[in-house]
Formats: C-alpha cells, structure tokens, sequence
C-alpha cells in the first residue's frame, strides 16, 4: 500500500513537471507554505476560508489525537480576516479561526484591532483550544518495545486553555502615550504525566488542573528632545487547584505585584544611555495535601533589578554597547503556622551581569560583532526544620553558600563573497563555574537534601551557513552547526558528562520554470549524552547514555497550470533513532481552482504516519474541500 | 557593588567625552549643510502621489506624529530636512530612496525609533538589533502603503512572519511533541519580545518569565527549589520549540537527570542506593514526582 502511494505520488510529480514545461510563460509559482492548512489564508488583507475536513486515521488513536489534536471524523474549520480603514483615519480588524471538533463549542481564536491612527488602538482577543494526550504516555525505551500495549488511561485526557486579552494605548499628545489591559488564563481538565503510580507497565499519572489567572497592568511612555521613558505595574493573580491522581493536591493562592522604569538619554548623536529598574513583590500561600501531610504554606520572594548601559557609536559603522545590572532576591518561606513550622526557609540571591560588544561595518561587505558577557551571582540559603531560620527555635537545618560565575564570549560575522554568496559564522564559548559548600547539623548527621558541590561547565557552540544565489532562479544554503559541552563535578571524583550536537542542513528554492518552483530541505543531526565511566546497566534499567540521530527531508513543487489552477506536493521525513526507531512521514497534495475572481476552492490531501513499532503507531489520512476568497 | 560604581563612573566619563549637540535621525546619518525643515505640505506639491499613497497610513501628513528628536514630521522625518531639496526645484540634496536604503539596519531602525519610542528602550537589547532585521522586515504594510495600521499582531500571522526566516524553528514546529504555533494556539510573541525586552524583576529571572507566563505554579517560589530551574533556566531539560520526546524534553528516560546527578558508585546517589528503585523500567521523576521544585520535600519526593 505505501509502495502504490509513493509510485502515484511520483507519477502525479512527473505529470505535474510535465505539465509545468508546456504551459510555461505565466508569472513565477511561489514556494507554498507546507505547514499550512488547504485554503489558509494569512495576511494584512480581508479574506476568509471554510474548510471540510473528513478524518480516516487507523492504530492508536489517542497518539494521533495528541499529535494533531483532531479527534472526529467530520469537522469544519474556517479561517477569516476583514480589515477596514476609514478616510477619518480610524481603523478596525477582525480576525479569527475556528473549528467545530472536538468538545461541544469548538476551539478557535478570535481578535478585535481597532484605532486611530496617530490617536489610540484598542485590542481584545480571545483563544480557546484543547490539548488532547497521549493515554499511555511516553515510554521511549526499548524495554517498552510493543507489543502487548501497555495499560492505557480511558478516555485519553483532555485540557482545554482558555486565553483572553484586552488592551489598549492612547497617544495623550505627541510623546506622551498611556496603555492599560487585562488578560486572563484559565485552564481546566485533565493532561498525561510521565509521572506513574508504579514502576514498568502502569498507567501515566493523571494531573488535573482548575486554574485561573489574572493579569492587569498599566503603563506610559513619555519623550521629549533628548529624553525617552517608559513605565509599567501590573498586578497578578493565580488561583485553584490542581492534584496528581489523588496522591498529590495542591490550592494555589500566587499574587504577584510588579514595576519598571525605564529612561534613555540621547546625549549625542552617537551616545545614548540607557537605565533601566523594575521590582516584584510575590505571595504564594498554597495549601497542599500530600499523603498524610496536610499544610498550609506561606511564601514570599522580594526581586529587585537595575540596569545602565551606553551605545555608543565610535565612527560610522562602528558600535559599542555596555551595560552592567545587579539583581536581588529574597525569599522567605515555611510550611505551617508560625507556632507550628514544619520547614522554613531564608534565602538570598545577588548577582552582577556586565555586556561589552563591539559591532563594525567598516570592513569591506563585512559585519562583524564581538561580545563579553560576565555573570556572578552569590545564593546563601538555609533551609530549617521546627522553625524559621535564625529564630532560635529551629531544630535540624541545612545552609548552602553557592557562587556561580560565568563567562560568555560570543562572535558573529558575515560577509558578502560576492553578488551571489554571503557567508555568516557565529560561535559562543561559555564557562561557568559553580563553587558550592553545604553544612548541617542534622539529627542523623547526614545532608538533609542532595548536595552536588563545586562544578565545572565548558561549552562551545559552532555555526556557519552559506547563503548562495548559484543560478537565476535558484537559491541555495548550506550550513553547519555544532555543540560540544562538558560538565565536571569536582567534588566528586571521576565525574564528567558530555553533550555533543553536530547538524549539517541543506535548503534550495529553484524556480524550475516561470510556472513550476521545486523546493526542498534536507538536515542531518547527530547527538551524543555522554557519561564518563558509566556502568553498564541490566536490561530492564533505562540506558544511562542517549544517543539520537535524526535525519529530515522535505521535497515538494508548487506548479502553476494557468487559468487559475495551481497544484502542491510536498513530503516529509522525519527519521529518528535514539532509545527506539521513530519514523514520521507526512504527506501533501492539494490542488487549487480560482473559480472566481476572488475565490478559489481547494482539494487536499493530507497524510501523517507515526511509526515506532509499538501500541501508538498510528496512520492518520485527512481529506480537505475548502472554499476561500481574498477580497 | 565596587565594580558596578566603578562602571557607572566609567559611562560618566563616556558621557563627558562624547557629550555634544543631540539631535534626531537625520543629525545621525548626516544633514546636508544649510538645510532646514520646511514642513511635509511643501513636499506634497511636487509628490502629490506620495500623499495619496500614504493617505491611509499613520504617516499621512495629517497624523503622522512630530518627531520629539527633531522636530519634524510626516516626510522629513524619515527624509530628513527638505529646504535645499526644495529650493532648488527637487535637485537639492534629500534622503531619497537610494539613500535610505543604502544605510545599515541599525540607522533604518534608528528613523523608526525617532517617533515610536515607547520601543526604543527595549530594541537595544533585542536579538534583532544589530542583524539586518529592520522594521521594515515585518512592518511592511505600515511603512509602505497598504490599507491597515496594523503590525503582524496576534494568532497564526505573527508565526508566519517570524517563520519566514527562522527556518530551523519552523521545522520544530513540525516534531511530534511541540508548541502549536502553526496551529494558531500559540504565538512567537506568546514567549518572545520580538522588539526586545526590559529586564524584569521576575521571580525566576527573565528567561524563565516567558515559560512562567502559562505556567504559573512552576513559580514557585519554592521551599526546595530545583536548581536545574532556579539558578539555570527551563531549557535545562526542555526543547520549548519541538522535541521528538515527550514533555519536550531534551532526552527520555534517565539519562537526561544522570547528566548532572550521576555518581561513580551509581546507582548509589546522593548516599541512597537507587539499585532496588532503578529496576523494572522505572525512572527517575516515577518518584521524584515534585522535579520543578516542592514545599513539602527536599528530594522532591511523593
């Protein structure tokens, strides 16, 4: 069967380029948009879509549920804009996208723009959707190699997110502006954990979530000659409840009260400081009930940050930036009443961060940008049990004094080779390192929680591309990226892990004939988790390295047929090997008719197999009849 | 703090050495000498065309704002100071359209700026800053013509002008495990300040802020806190883009937390054996359930 689709898909290709050769002479087709859905329009103009889709999927439809968050065989779709400008200045947009599958209602989003131009704009937008999951989770391991399946939660979860938002700014006068909104966030349902109530084959933990979050803030921006300001509160709410199963349940009661300020001063023509400061004011009381444990816990962490900084332009072309920041956190917390605290905690958090770079053009078809970045930070916590820390009362506890410094040295470059190539590299070395001492004084003398005491990290991160215009009508580019890191724990002896990444891709564009443009995209990545002396592990233990290849190519053609038809194909690979083999094919095809002279009706089709060779493979075929017009 | 005043001393004396007469746009790429503004309707007899185009726009000449730099407005904002232009019957020197388009991003960036600083402050710091991104790259409508004021603002729009160069992002958006951006359901602009960003006191830091924005009980703040979380940031262990794994994490199975917590005497960690937990396909979070941070226990156990 997949034989016979790949041998008529190339045939239809053959065709289509066939066809593409005779009627050339029309404008350029363009390269499509493969993601997007038969008949989608996205753009500044009015235009609107209805779609039919007709599902078909076989094998574990819960896994394509989550993957592609359709879940009925029959469901319409639209997607629509109208956009209006009046001679009196004033503006207003309307858009949106809905479907009607899934829970009763539908998901979708819609948006309201409006204003004045120069005067005021106003916005308020609404998103609902639903995210489906997985009912047996993810066990990406080869000791879960299928069959039999493993226990699977029913029905599959659901969590619906609904999101709005409104805001809007008015120009008081000209460089004094206000802006306020509001959004709100609130979440309800049930989402697969990777979290299990047992070991091996057990069900996923369940976590179900009743959230909602609110969010207000206000703001300003003030300019004159020299001067530019800008300001900002807001003031945050998150409440409800939210559990593991019924092992785990948790009230939340979070407020947070925020602000900045902010000022650049045009000294020059080629200086300009800049400062910034904002601080935060954070109250968490939730209740949580976990096991036998039932408490109430009240926490708050005070943040405050400042930043100067300068650009300065040193000669035409040629630009450096600085800027230092410091930061302070405190955070107070305990779990109980104050006459009864079960833990408590007391903790401080300081830290600089200075950036230099330097920026030229001055070199011929040349850009180049160098940049420091230098960070320090000093935490000093102590975490105690049957009272606060430093009241007297406290019994068993445990303190950490932690510094972390890292440093960062960054270049970007980019040079024209010529009319038609221009190179660009960029590579970023960081350091950091984390010295770190722990004392208790614990009633068994051991460390309360784990500890990992002073570390080491070196990273290096490589990348070129080679943007190239070979012939008319053919763009190509090439490109290498890469990863080499390696942590070291130098408290523990003989402890060191590795991540190396390496990826080469490869993307053309030719425009085979004024009528047919033929695209594709071909990357290889290669990844490697490493532990230095790792033992080797039973069967039924999880690998202790990670290892993943992944191989992706995207061929596709777009070809133009004249008299308003236009016809797509693209296909897609996604081969992933790491703790098992994953295989992820996609399939395109869609032909479009311009009936009218704003319509057009397209016909899709559209395949997705997932491969694993396990319960949750699943094949998944949509068919599309859409409608659209661009007025 | 010794170093910091150090620092501002040091901007201080930048600000000595560098201090001169300030000015707008046109001061920074060169003012033609002599010239003066003469006010948009004067060019409006010669380029008629130019007022119908922008008619509709937030720079027609009747609500285009007066930049506070230099005081101009409409054309010579962007144009500069048209007086010789004028007086020499269109032959004088202006920033034409060659002109304009020969600067670098940075100055194109810096005529847009002039009027719409409420986002000055943040386009410093912005990763576009600096790149041949200018305003234009997005703004396309608003700078040249069409019908609306809009800017690419919100749903799947503001997706596809992003993903138009960030490539290797929007194949991504296209694993298994992922944020729905191509769908609609998440937007570049959901996680990212695509004109820079201020620095935030949040809680977590700045990083983290984008992540806590929907997830908000990752907050905290916690009486046990991860430091995977607190004092790096989420990407430790996620892919926020797309992950072939689940959760978006970086690798499955428990390789991903051995890569800081692995010991030589494994699977003895932290003085507690893991052999007798380790067995039967279990893994590391099927216990350690509380990862993100706990107020109840310090090895973020059930």
């Amino acid at each position: 069967m997949k034989n016979l689709r790949q041998t008529m898909l190339t045939a239809a290709a053959v065709a289509l380029l066939a066809a593409g050769a005779a009627a050339a002479g029309d404008p350029p087709a363009q390269a499509g948009r493969i993601w997007a859905a038969p008949g989608d329009h996205v753009g500044l103009f009015t235009h609107a879509t209805l779609t039919l889709d007709v599902l078909d999927d076989y094998g574990d439809a819960a896994k394509a549920a989550e993957d592609w968050q359709l879940t009925d065989q029959y469901r319409f779709s639209s997607v629509f804009a109208w956009n209006r400008t009046w001679d009196t200045g004033r503006w207003l947009t309307l858009r949106g996208a809905g479907e009607n599958g899934g829970r009763p209602g539908g998901a979708g989003s819609l948006g309201l723009w409006g204003g004045s131009t120069g005067g005021f704009r106003t916005s308020v937008t609404y998103r609902s959707f639903d995210h489906y999951y997985d009912g047996t989770s993810e066990m990406r391991s080869a000791v879960f190699a299928a069959p039999p399946p493993s226990p699977a939660l029913a029905p599959a979860p659901v969590m619906n997110w609904n999101r709005f938002e409104a805001a809007s700014s008015h120009r008081v006068w000209n460089g004094f502006g206000l802006e306020a909104g509001v959004a709100f966030t609130r979440r309800d349902g049930t989402k697969g954990s990777l979290l299990r109530s047992g070991a091996g084959a057990a069900v996923p933990g369940l976590k179900h979530f009743g959230t909602l979050d609110r969010k207000v803030w206000a703001g300003g921006d003030y300019a004159y000659g020299k001067l530019a300001t800008d300001w900002e509160v807001s003031y945050r709410k998150s409440e409800g409840d939210r559990a593991l199963g019924t092992r785990h349940l948790t009230t939340d009661d979070r407020t947070l009260w925020s602000g900045r300020v902010g000022g650049a001063l045009a000294v020059s023509p080629t200086l300009r400081l800049v400062g910034q400061a904002a601080g935060s004011y954070l109250e968490s009381n939730p209740h949580e009930t976990q096991g036998l444990a039932d408490r109430d816990v009240a926490s708050d962490a005070v943040s405050g940050t400042g930043r100067v900084g300068a650009l300065w332009t040193l000669s035409r072309g040629t630009r450096l930036d600085l800027s230092a920041a410091v930061r302070n956190q405190n955070v107070d917390g305990q779990v109980g009443p104050d006459d009864a605290v079960v833990h408590a905690v007391d903790r401080d958090l300081t830290s600089q961060d200075y950036r230099a770079a330097l920026a030229t053009t001055r070199l011929p078809s040349t850009r180049l940008q160098l940049s420091y970045r230098y960070r320090t930070s000093d935490l000093e916590e102590t975490t105690a049990q049957d009272g606060v820390p430093g009241s007297g009362v406290e019994g068993d506890f445990q303190s950490t004094d932690r510094q972390r410094t890292s440093q960062e040295a960054a270049l970007r470059a980019r040079t024209r080779l010529g009319r038609n190539a221009t190179l660009k590299a960029k590579a970023t070395w960081l350091q950091e390192e984390i010295d770190s001492a722990d004392t208790w004084d614990t009633a068994d003398s051991d460390a309360w929680f784990y500890w990992m005491g002073d570390r080491k990290r070196d990273k290096l991160v490589w990348e070129v591309c080679l943007n190239t215009r070979p012939a008319s009508g053919l763009s190509l580019d090439l490109g290498h990226q890469a990863i080499a890191q390696t942590f070291e724990r130098e408290d523990v002896a003989g402890v060191e892990t590795t991540w190396d990444a390496v990826r080469g891709f490869a993307v053309a564009t030719w425009a085979a004939t004024p009528r047919l443009t033929l695209l594709g995209s071909f990357s290889m990545g290669q990844e490697e988790y490493g532990i230095e002396g790792a033992p080797a592990v039973a069967a039924d233990v999880s690998p202790l390295a990670y290892d993943a290849t992944t191989v992706r190519y995207a061929p596709g053609a777009v070809l133009d047929l004249g008299r308003g038809w236009s016809c797509e194909g693209h296909y897609e690979a996604v081969r992933t090997t790491d703790s098992v083999e994953n295989d992820l094919d996609r399939w395109s095809a869609r032909t479009s008719w311009r009936f009218a002279e704003k319509l057009t009706a397209t016909a899709s089709y559209r395949r997705c197999e997932f491969d694993e060779n396990r319960w949750d493979d699943y094949i998944l075929d949509l068919y599309s009849l859409s409608v659209g017009g661009v007025f | 703090m010794m170093r910091l005043l150090v620092l501002i001393a040091g901007l201080l004396a930048l600000l000595a050495v560098a201090a001169a007469a300030g000015g707008g746009f046109a001061e920074r790429v060169g003012v033609p000498a002599g010239a003066a503004y003469v006010g948009s309707q004067a060019c409006l007899d010669c380029h008629d065309d130019a007022g119908t185009f922008y008619q509709h726009t937030p720079h027609s000449v009747e609500r285009a704002p007066i930049a506070p730099g230099s005081g101009a407005g409409a054309c010579e904002a962007c144009h500069g100071p048209g007086s010789l232009h004028v007086e020499a019957g269109g032959e004088g020197p202006i920033f034409g359209r060659a002109a304009l388009s020969a600067l670098d991003a940075e100055d194109r960036a810096e005529m847009c700026l002039q009027c719409h600083q409420d986002k000055r402050l943040a386009w410093s710091d912005s990763p576009h800053a600096g790149s041949p991104t200018d305003c234009a790259a997005c703004h396309t409508d608003v700078v040249h013509g069409g019908g609306s004021a809009q800017a690419p603002s919100a749903f799947r729009i503001a997706g596809e002008f992003c993903l138009q160069c960030h490539a290797a992002q929007a194949a991504d958006f296209r694993l298994p495990f992922r944020h729905r951006v191509l769908e609609g359901e998440v937007s570049c602009q959901d996680c990212h300040a695509v004109h820079g960003a201020a620095p935030a006191a949040e809680p977590l830091g700045d990083l983290n802020a984008a992540c806590l924005n929907c997830h908000t009980e990752m907050a905290g703040p916690f009486l046990f806190e991860h430091e995977a979380v607190s004092a790096e940031d989420c990407t430790a262990c996620h892919r926020p883009h797309g992950s072939v794994n689940d959760k978006l994490l970086t690798q499955d199975g428990n390789s991903l937390c051995l890569q800081c917590h692995f010991e030589p005497g494994y699977p003895t960690i932290g003085d507690v054996d893991h052999g007798g937990f380790l067995g039967s396909e279990a893994r590391c979070y099927d216990c350690h359930h509380e990862i993100h941070g706990s107020n109840l226990n310090p090895t973020f156990l059930d």
